[in-house]
């Protein structure tokens, strides 16, 4: 990929960490205001952070590809190459995951009764994943 | 209530069912999808339809060349058309279904995919000409693509609208606390 100035590239890697920091941060608050406050709180933190969680995942695949094109043609493999493998594996995983998670939500805040037991087990382990995705990505920059 | 009343009233009542049911029949055409489904299953759509060849690109050992040949503010430019392309057919075809059945779901899944389809190949080939300037060789990637592009946008959409109904269908019942 032709390199961008030094200015966009880090324009780039900055809207992904910041993307990661959505996801992620936004993840343990609603883990933790769904294992703390009453359903109506719950589903209202649920439904913004499920909004702003895609718009993270989308901005963090866009400039995933970006910072992946810094590398061409020369994409690494060995033990970079599993942690990269199992990087987009997990992200596969974590993105089903979490339209079934969003399902929820919006199912959870059509009931009478919304099952937020299952929205907290949900966002507890979006956190988890996407915990696991930031150390693989620490593997894969500094080895 | 006179017997003759109670008849009257019970046939509003039938007709207002009824009028009900044609409503609900109709309603699928013209209703407005919830905004928070269509946006979670564009972006789910676009994220996945860029990750999953990457990792088959990658394994084949393809990557490297390809990434090579895009300039970086062309692929981010590319994905947030592909995004944006998602967004709108996504709400087309939830504002054309139920999701209550495979058949139901597929169809329009498939048409709103080669619509994709097509006007993404439309996007590429407007890169394409900017980037290389020659018309002749863009016309013919549009004939040659067009077909292939539809064909494979309505094949991705029906494999999503598979999907999307067992996400939405395993939501339902999570949300809802219903059992298995």
């Amino acid at each position: 990929m032709v390199p961008l100035s030094t200015a966009a590239h880090l324009f780039v890697r900055w809207l992904h960490v910041l993307a990661m920091a959505v996801a992620l941060g936004g993840g343990v608050t609603a883990w933790a205001v769904s294992h703390t406050a009453d359903a109506e709180t719950t589903l209202a933190v649920a439904t913004t952070y499920e909004v702003a969680f895609w718009g993270a995942l989308g901005t963090l695949v866009m400039t995933g590809v970006g910072n992946l094109g810094a590398l061409a043609p020369a994409i690494p493999r060995g033990r970079w190459g599993v942690a990269f493998v199992a990087k987009l594996g997990l992200l596969l995983v974590v993105l089903g995951g979490s339209a079934v998670r969003t399902a929820t939500v919006r199912a959870a805040r059509d009931a009478t009764r919304p099952a937020t037991t299952t929205l907290e087990r949900g966002y507890a382990l979006t956190t988890l994943a996407l915990a696991v995705l930031v150390a693989l990505a620490a593997v894969m920059a500094h080895g | 209530m006179a017997e003759s009343e109670r008849a009257a009233s019970d046939a509003d009542t039938a007709d207002t069912a009824d009028t009900a049911d044609t409503a609900d029949t109709a309603a699928p055409q013209t209703a407005t999808p919830d905004p928070l489904v269509r946006w979670a299953l564009a972006s789910f759509h676009a994220a996945a339809l860029l990750v999953a060849p990457l990792l088959g690109l990658y394994a084949v050992g393809a990557l490297g060349s390809l990434l090579q040949g895009v300039r970086t503010e062309v692929g981010l430019g590319l994905y947030l058309a592909l995004w944006g392309l998602t967004w709108w057919t996504n709400g087309r075809w939830l504002a054309a279904t139920r999701l209550d059945g495979v058949r139901e779901a597929v169809v329009p899944a498939a048409a709103w995919g080669a619509v994709t389809g097509v006007c993404f190949l439309l996007v590429l080939l407007l890169v394409v000409l900017l980037t290389l300037g020659e018309p002749a060789f863009v016309a013919i990637l549009g004939i040659v693509g067009t077909p292939v592009s539809a064909l494979v946008g309505a094949s991705a959409g029906a494999g999503f609208a598979v999907l999307d109904l067992l996400i939405v269908t395993l939501g339902d019942r999570l949300g809802t606390g219903e059992p298995f």
